[in-house]
């Protein structure tokens, strides 16, 4: 048993010697340094910077279509309000935003809470006006509140 | 002895930092002090010395490309024979399709032939018959008999290249030995 396990042992390290013999070392480290260039010239590759600096830019460019499509001045931003308490309502404009047709919108809770029995109401408003207004037209009238913003 | 057995450790270690900050002169220097060790290791994986050579090279890039993570120096030869026998352990599927190619060729020229035993004692038809029991065994039987072969390699160098235990990797040459007996056996009469 063990004079087999110590042939397949001899066999195997026997036909590994007989292959090493055949190798041509120089050949060989020829061809590893010559892989090696390819690899460091692939990972420091200006072409990698290239892709890179054009997908940036790509991505910028794409950024700047979507906020001018989706930001025109005037054009209406539609927010949705979570079911709500009694509602301040406050819209500031700064001097940047109404050269651009924007406005914040601030909704303050009041004091008191509206207590809402299994009743969910979201209220939608749409802000397309520009200007500086504030109102406070007490309990439950947050959507008109809103509204009469504008 | 080997060509890296002969260099000082501290020395291989000066090479491997330097590699690691890409001075790419000292790991041409430790490519040339362990090439012969990576091709040792991958000929006794895929026994064709087109294949080996094939996995040396892309084992020695690879490890060129990680070199930086390499944590100890130190331990380079062990993780560079890692790498070597795990590039041609992946390799193996390619060398065993191509061993079938060549089964179905010699099968369908000669047809059923006897082998006499001065074709026996052939060195080529050997080395292919090693090769197909090589590619018979699994993955892991391939890399442990493989690295038990190495000289100046400790059984518990063999399990940490293996990551397992030295009595898992003692386990899987056992198993590797006792196929190889029967995939061997008109060559060990």
């Amino acid at each position: 048993m063990k004079k087999k396990e110590d042939k397949i042992d001899a066999l195997l390290r026997h036909t590994t010697a007989e292959q090493l013999a055949g190798v041509d070392w120089n050949d060989l480290n020829a061809a590893i340094s010559t892989r090696l260039d390819k690899a460091q010239k692939a990972k420091f590759s200006p072409a990698l910077f290239k892709i890179a600096a054009v997908t940036a830019a790509a991505a910028a460019i794409l950024i700047i279509v979507m906020v001018g499509l989706t930001d025109k001045k005037g054009s209406a931003t539609v927010v949705i309000i979570k079911p709500s308490d009694r509602a301040y309502v406050q819209v500031n404009i700064t001097e940047i935003d109404r050269k651009r047709g924007k406005c914040d919108v601030q909704i303050t809770e009041s004091s008191t809470v509206r207590k809402q029995e299994d009743k969910i109401r979201p209220n939608w408003f749409v802000i397309g006006k520009a200007g500086f207004a504030s109102t406070n037209n007490g309990f439950d009238r947050d959507v008109r509140d809103i509204i009469r913003l504008f | 002895m080997n060509e890296a057995q002969k260099v000082k450790n501290s020395d291989v270690e000066r090479l491997v930092q330097a590699s690691s900050q890409g001075n790419r002169d000292a790991f041409d220097e430790l490519v040339e002090l362990y090439q012969r060790r990576a091709m040792q290791v991958a000929l006794a994986v895929l026994s064709n010395a087109d294949e080996a050579t094939e996995a040396v090279q892309a084992g020695f890039v690879k490890a060129y490309l990680s070199i930086n993570k390499l944590r100890e120096p130190k331990r380079f030869e062990i993780w560079l024979l890692r790498i070597i026998s795990n590039t041609a352990i992946s390799q193996r599927k390619t060398a065993k399709r191509r061993a079938e190619v060549v089964k179905t060729a010699d099968c369908s020229h000669l047809g059923k032939r006897v082998l006499s035993p001065v074709e026996t004692a052939n060195a080529k038809e050997l080395r292919e018959a090693i090769q197909k029991a090589m590619l018979k065994l699994s993955k892991k039987e391939a890399k442990a008999i493989t690295l038990f072969g190495l000289e100046n390699l400790s059984q518990t160098q063999v399990a940490e290249i293996m990551g397992c235990s030295v009595q898992a990797t003692r386990w899987h040459v056992f198993r590797a030995r006792k196929k190889l007996k029967v995939f061997l056996r008109e060559y060990l009469e």
